[in-house]
C-alpha cells in the first residue's frame, strides 16, 4: 500500500505547480484533482523516457529523475510568480463561455460527508483485493507486469499476443506504466493496492466538479455528492476510470475558459486510451460549433502529448484491430442492414436508464439555458458519442460481442459531463 | 409545472447515478469479498489460480510454458485457460496448443520448455512429469 500511496503522492506532487502555473487561482480542491490528473502524466512521460532512451527502471535512477524532474517544476512556479499571476489574469480575461463570477466557492458543507460516504465505500470495493478484471488480467495489468518484470518496455511481447482479444498492444501505456511505477518503488512486482488509482483518479474528477459546481450555484455539495458515483468507475484496474477523469475534467477546464489546461488533459485522456484521440476531435469541432474558433490553436499539447506514443507504435508495428481491413467494407455493410445495428445495441442496457431519462427531462426544461451556456460541452460529449457508434459500425469484430463487453464502459466516459450539464442547466435560476 | 420538471430530472439523475453497492460495502464481510474477487477471475474452474500460482514457483522467468488442453476446443474452455495463465506466468513465454479456429498444434511443443498441465497429468513424447500439484502438473523436457 506505502508503493502506491507514495506514487499517488509523488503525482500530486509533480502536478501541483503545473496546475499552480497554469491557473494561479484555483481554489485548493480544485488544483489537488488537476495536480494528481497531470502530476501523473508527468510519471508516465518520465517512465516512458527513461525506457526509450535506454536509461532504465532503477529504483535510483527512477526516483533520482522524478525528484529533478519536481525541483523543477516548483522552481519554475515560484521563480516565475509574477509572470505566471500576470499571464493567468489574461487567460482568465480571455475567457468566452461560461460568464460567471470567477470566485470558486468551495467552502465545505455537511453535505459533503455524503460524497466522502461514496469515496469511502468505493474503496473499500476498489481495494477488496488485487484487481480482478479479466481486461486488467489480459491487457493493462499484463503489460505493466510484462514490463516491470522485463525492466522496460517489452515491444516484441506487445506483438505475440495475437491470440487474446482484449490484448490491445496499440493502447496508449499510461496507466500500464503507473502501476509499473508502484512496482519501481516497491523493488518488487506488487499489485494488492493497485486499486487505489482508480480511487484516485475518481477523488481527483469529484474535487474538479464540486469546484465547478460551486461556480455555478450554491447547492453545491448536493449536487456533487450526486454526480460522485458517476466518477468512481466499476472497472477497477481499466483504463476506463483514469479516461473518464481525463476527459471530464478537460471538457470542464475548456469550458470554463482555461484551454491550456484542458488541452493538457486531453493529451493524458489519448495517452490512457484510444478514445481519447477522438475526445481530441470532439473538442475541437464543439469549439468551432461554440464559436470559439480562435482559441482553437491552444488546442496544440493536446495533439502534441500524444505524438510520441502514436510516432512509436508506428515504429514497432503495433497494430489497431478497429482499423484492420476495409473499414469502408465494413462501414457499407452495416449501414444496408440497421435493423441489425440498431437491435443489438437495443439489446443490451446503455448503464444507467434513470440517469439518462433523468438527462432527457432536464433537456426537456433547461433546453435551451444547455443549448446556449454549455453548447460547448454538450456537443464535445455528444460528437463523442456518434464517434463510438462509428466504431461499432466499423467494428472488425463480431457486433453483438463487441457491443455486449463495451456499451456501457464507453458510454460511463461520458455520463459524468452529460450529467454535470444537465445538473448545472437544472440549478440555473433555482 | 417547470418546477416539478426541474425536480424531476434532479430525482432520476440523482437516483440513477447512485450505487447502492457502494454504501452497502460498508455491511459486507470484507475477508469474505477479498477471497470472492480474487477467485473471480478463474470461477469456471476450480483451482486454476493456485496452479498457475504454482507453475510460477516452479518456472524461471524467460521459460517457454506450453498450456495443456485439458479443455480441447477454444471456445469450450481452452481459451479461458490460456488467457488466465498470462497474468500469473507474466515475465515467461506461454504458448498455446490450441488454436482459435480449434486446430490443435503439438507442433509448438517443439518450441517450449515446459508444458503446464491442470487438472490433468499426461504423458508426452520428449517431457517427464517435474513438479506436481494439488491441481495439475508441471512437465519438463527429458534430457
Amino acid at each position: 500500500m506505502i508503493a502506491t500511496l507514495t506514487v499517488i503522492a509523488l503525482a500530486i506532487a509533480l502536478g501541483w505547480p503545473i496546475a499552480t502555473k497554469l491557473e494561479p487561482h484555483r481554489a485548493p480542491i480544485a488544483r489537488a484533482g488537476e495536480a494528481f490528473l497531470l502530476g501523473a502524466g508527468v510519471l508516465w512521460a518520465v517512465t516512458l523516457l527513461l525506457d526509450v532512451t535506454g536509461v532504465g527502471w532503477g529504483r535510483v535512477v527512477w526516483v533520482g529523475v522524478v525528484g529533478v524532474v519536481g525541483v523543477v517544476g516548483v522552481f519554475s512556479v515560484f521563480g516565475f510568480r509574477f509572470s505566471v499571476l500576470r499571464r493567468a489574469r489574461s487567460v482568465a480575461e480571455r475567457s468566452t463561455e461560461n460568464q460567471q463570477p470567477k470566485t470558486e466557492n468551495t467552502r465545505l458543507s455537511p453535505v459533503d460527508l455524503l460524497t466522502l460516504l461514496v469515496v469511502a465505500g468505493y474503496t473499500l470495493l476498489a481495494t477488496a483485493a488485487s484487481p480482478w478484471e479479466f481486461d486488467y488480467l489480459t491487457d493493462f495489468g499484463l503489460k505493466a507486469r510484462q514490463f516491470f518484470e522485463q525492466g522496460g518496455i517489452d515491444w516484441a511481447d506487445l506483438r505475440a499476443h495475437d491470440l487474446v482479444v482484449s490484448f490491445h498492444p496499440d493502447y496508449p501505456l499510461l496507466l500500464p506504466l503507473l502501476f509499473a511505477d508502484v512496482s519501481i518503488v516497491a523493488g518488487e512486482w506488487t499489485d494488492r493496492w493497485l486499486g487505489l488509482f482508480n480511487v484516485a483518479f475518481g477523488a481527483a474528477l469529484i474535487l474538479i466538479i464540486r469546484a465547478e459546481i460551486a461556480r455555478e450555484r450554491h447547492r453545491a455539495a448536493l449536487a456533487t455528492a450526486i454526480l460522485a458515483p458517476l466518477a468512481l468507475s466499476p472497472w477497477v484496474g481499466l483504463a476506463d476510470g483514469p479516461l473518464t477523469a481525463y476527459i471530464a475534467a478537460a471538457i470542464l477546464a475548456i469550458r470554463r475558459g482555461a484551454v491550456t489546461t484542458g488541452a493538457l488533459l486531453l493529451g493524458l485522456a489519448a495517452s490512457t486510451k484510444n478514445e481519447g484521440l477522438s475526445m481530441i476531435v470532439a473538442v475541437a469541432v464543439a469549439m468551432l460549433v461554440a464559436g470559439r474558433a480562435r482559441e482553437l490553436v491552444r488546442l496544440w499539447p493536446a495533439v502534441a502529448i500524444p505524438l510520441p506514443w502514436l510516432v512509436l507504435r508506428g515504429v514497432h508495428g503495433l497494430a489497431t484491430d478497429l482499423t484492420s481491413g476495409s473499414v469502408t467494407e465494413r462501414l457499407v455493410n452495416m449501414l444496408t442492414k440497421p435493423k441489425v445495428f440498431l437491435g443489438t445495441l437495443a439489446k443490451y442496457p446503455v448503464g444507467k436508464r434513470w440517469l439518462w431519462l433523468g438527462i432527457a427531462v432536464a433537456l426537456v426544461v433547461r433546453g435551451r439555458t444547455i443549448l446556449t451556456r454549455d453548447r460547448f460541452a454538450a456537443t464535445a460529449v455528444l460528437l463523442q458519442f456518434v464517434f463510438y457508434l462509428g466504431a461499432y459500425l466499423t467494428t472488425p469484430h463480431d457486433l453483438d460481442w463487441h457491443i455486449q463487453w463495451s456499451w456501457d464502459r464507453l458510454v460511463s466516459h461520458l455520463a459524468p459531463v452529460f450529467a454535470f450539464v444537465a445538473v448545472a442547466a437544472l440549478l440555473e435560476n433555482e | 409545472m417547470k418546477r416539478a420538471g426541474v425536480a424531476l430530472a434532479f430525482l432520476l439523475i440523482a437516483v440513477g447515478a447512485f450505487e447502492p453497492f457502494y454504501v452497502r460495502i460498508f455491511t459486507v464481510d470484507r475477508a469474505q469479498l477479498h477471497a470472492s474477487m480474487t477467485a473471480l477471475p478463474y470461477r469456471k474452474t476450480a483451482g486454476l489460480r493456485e496452479f498457475y500460482l504454482d507453475v510460477r514457483r516452479w518456472t524461471r522467468p524467460g521459460e517457454r510454458i506450453a498450456i495443456f488442453p485439458t479443455h480441447t476446443r477454444w471456445t469450450g474452455g481452452y481459451a479461458y485457460l490460456y488467457e488466465r495463465a498470462l497474468y500469473p506466468l507474466a515475465g515467461r513465454q506461454v504458448v498455446a496448443l490450441v488454436e482459435p479456429n480449434d486446430r490443435a498444434r503439438p507442433d509448438h511443443l517443439a518450441r517450449v520448455d515446459a508444458v503446464a498441465a491442470w487438472h490433468s497429468a499426461p504423458q508426452l513424447p520428449g517431457f517427464v512429469e517435474a513438479e506436481r500439484g494439488e491441481h495439475g502438473v508441471l512437465l519438463r523436457r527429458s534430457r
